[in-house]
């Protein structure tokens, strides 16, 4: 019986007197596509943060495929699991995509880099730009670059923060594209986001946060109108 | 606030005026004039135990930021921040009461001997720990930073104070060593009554300043609250 | 992943980005220049001693061009959080500190020789019976302010104004460093021989030992969001 790939308990942040996430107790079993929705500031952000061990809970606890989030000496290991993708590009703006990839996979002791490189290059689309600055890529392709560095390791745990946001409609083809893939070959996701249209079409289950609480958790509802009103119950917004 | 507490600031506080006249009395009346020096040598009873106060600051100045980075409470951040303080301000006390010393006794307003040396350099530590809370946005940060700071500037101390040493001749003034120009006996007793008021004073400023600041942060944590409400 | 891998790759990839441009190294030794020119000015060389003046004017110059160069340690991680790159690979937080501070000496080191050659030009004296053990000095000295210089740093790359902070906090505590530093130098270039410097200089290995023992436990509490 496999450990669910995300569990936490009792797992909260604050800033100050600010509730980032009030105590979380979540579970997301192995290859799920958690969508995690919920208005600005509800603490989808700060959820992906801690559990990618970039941030430090207040209090609790996450594990990840059984093994504790956590940093300090002999903690590294267990960061292998995990892609991250967030609203900052995570890669160095003045080195090529194929620099950058070729960097971040020596990181992870990756063999036949180069190889893996270029087919990563290729699946996200960004051969023709992989000599370039990455500072000199469009936003999407920033955005696929950014995708294609957290896969690059093939971590069973992909957690994605508003990818689709600012993207135009082909960027947004790609990204769906790829992560309909990942998910296909049993990736657990957790995506966080506003868009609505792509958390129904990616996601099997959804979570919603506001004000830092969990909400709402279920399966994914079918069809526009039945997402746009668990959101509006659950956030207690409009819909978007 | 509780009662008992209350009670005991007040006391604390009492106790404090009272030793401070005490001090004072021993200091300017009691204590015997010295034999070269003459008066002004009596700068001396608030000099010494300044740079002690100066020192036992700092090292909790880092205490504090070890228990922060363990704990996360921002209590170990406010008990930083008014131990430098307050180690800043007896600082300021030595550099200032030296020089008042130095001028008739040496003829000069200001020496490079170490001790005022090493104060100096302490108080530039010291007031650069205060000055990271400028250059960060939020609690958190500032009092990570600090506690990283006061860390190192306490590691700093000891080597400050090695390396001044042996860069510079000796302070005139030194007891419990074999040297020249130490304390008689009859000196002793205002030293005592001098280091205790110290003591005291350091506490209770530490404490006034510590309850300062918890009353600064719980007024931006309901501003905080309110807006969030909004 | 290698823990001694990690830090050199980090270190590396620091090397190769100095490389494209130079930028770092450039502005560092342009100003170190430009300081040791206005010395020229400001203090009256034909009144004093060579090796005294030389050594004061060295141990002013480097800090304060160093300090330059390590402010941009972080630039390129903080631009685009590429830092959280690092730390999200498997890789101890303490191997990029250590990766940094590794990248951040070559240049210190660079920017000693160069500086150390210029002043020989400036201050005519002959640089090479005194090279190896000025080299030393230098050596133990860049090494102390990197440990420094890297994880303040850290501090200063985030905060706003950052180069002010680095300032603020590096150049007091690097006291006695650069204390130690010209007690090296001066004996030295009046011709004495290292034995006479070894307390400095041990001092000065004592204070690299502990500054970089505390970057190596510290670095990981600056780098969480």
């Amino acid at each position: 019986m496999m450990p669910p790939a995300v569990r936490t308990r009792a797992l909260s942040k604050r800033y100050g007197a600010r509730v980032a996430l009030a105590p979380l107790d979540l579970e997301v079993a192995a290859g799920e596509f958690l969508a995690l929705v919920g208005p600005n500031g509800a603490g989808k952000s700060t959820l992906l943060l801690l559990l990618a061990a970039l941030a430090r809970p207040s209090d609790g606890q996450a594990w990840l495929f059984g093994h504790p989030v956590e940093r300090g000496p002999g903690s590294s290991a267990g960061r292998r699991a995990v892609g991250y993708v967030g609203h900052p590009l995570i890669a160095y703006r003045a080195l090529s995509p194929r620099q950058n990839l070729e960097f971040f996979g020596r990181l992870y002791g990756l063999p036949g880099l180069e190889a893996l490189v270029d087919a990563s290059l290729a699946r996200f689309g960004l051969a023709e730009q992989a000599d370039d600055p990455a500072g000199s890529l469009s936003r999407g392709q920033q955005q696929r670059l950014s995708l294609a560095r957290a896969l690059l390791h093939e971590p069973p745990l992909l957690l994605l923060d508003e990818p689709f946001n600012s993207l135009d409609s082909e960027a947004t083809g790609v990204l769906s594209g790829a992560l309909r893939q990942a998910s296909r070959a049993g990736r657990t996701v957790l995506m966080a986001t506003h868009d609505l249209d792509r958390a129904r079409e990616l996601a099997g289950q959804v979570a919603v946060l506001r004000r830092g609480h969990l909400a709402l958790r279920a399966e994914a509802p079918a069809g526009a109108q039945a997402w746009a009103s668990l959101y509006r119950r659950a956030a207690g917004e409009a819909g978007e | 606030m509780t009662a008992t507490s209350q009670a005991l600031k007040l006391a604390l506080w009492a106790a404090l005026t009272v030793l401070m006249l005490v001090a004072l009395h021993s200091v300017f009346l009691e204590a015997p004039a010295e034999r070269v020096m003459g008066d002004v040598q009596r700068i001396f009873y608030f000099h010494f135990p300044s740079a002690l106060g100066c020192f036992a600051a700092f090292a909790v100045v880092c205490g504090a930021g070890v228990a922060y980075l363990a704990t996360r409470h921002l209590r170990w951040d406010r008990l930083g921040r008014a131990a430098a303080e307050v180690g800043v301000l007896f600082c300021t006390i030595v550099l200032v009461t030296g020089p008042i010393w130095a001028r008739p006794a040496w003829g000069v307003w200001w020496t490079w001997e170490a001790r005022l040396t090493t104060t100096l350099v302490l108080w530039l530590l010291y007031v650069s720990y205060l000055m990271v809370g400028l250059y960060t946005d939020s609690r958190e940060q500032r009092a990570r930073a600090a506690a990283v700071v006061g860390i190192i500037g306490f590691l700093d101390v000891p080597v400050v104070y090695f390396s001044v040493q042996w860069w510079r001749g000796h302070h005139p003034v030194i007891f419990g060593r074999a040297q020249s120009g130490g304390l008689s006996p009859d000196m002793w007793p205002t030293v005592w009554w001098c280091l205790a008021t110290f003591v005291l004073l350091f506490v209770a400023l530490v404490g006034l300043r510590i309850s300062i600041a918890a009353t600064e942060d719980a007024i931006s944590d309901l501003e905080e609250r309110l807006s969030q409400r909004g | 992943m290698n823990y001694l891998r990690g830090v050199w790759l980090v270190a590396r990839k620091d090397l190769l980005s100095e490389t494209r441009t130079f930028e770092r190294l450039s502005s560092m030794l342009f100003l170190a220049l430009t300081i040791l020119v206005i010395f020229n000015f400001a203090l009256d060389f034909s009144r004093w001693q060579m090796a005294d003046l030389a050594a004061g004017v060295l141990w002013v110059t480097l800090p304060l061009a160093a300090v330059l160069a390590l402010h941009d340690s972080f630039r390129a991680e903080r631009e685009d959080q590429a830092l959280w790159g690092l730390l999200l690979a498997p890789l101890d937080e303490s191997a990029i500190y250590l990766g940094k501070l590794l990248s951040n000496l070559l240049l210190l080191l660079i920017l000693g020789a160069l500086t150390l050659g210029l002043s020989a030009v400036f201050f005519n004296f002959n640089l090479v019976p005194v090279a190896a053990g000025l080299g030393l000095v230098v050596l133990l000295n860049a090494l102390g302010f990197a440990a420094l210089g890297t994880l303040f740093a850290t501090l200063s790359s985030r905060a706003r104004r950052g180069e002010v902070l680095l300032h603020l906090l590096l150049l007091p505590v690097a006291i006695p460093l650069i204390l130690a530093a010209v007690r090296s130098t001066t004996p030295l270039l009046a011709g004495r021989g290292l034995g006479e410097v070894r307390p400095w200089l041990q001092l000065t290995v004592a204070m690299d030992v502990i500054f970089t023992t505390a970057g190596v436990l510290l670095f990981g509490y600056l780098t969480e969001e």
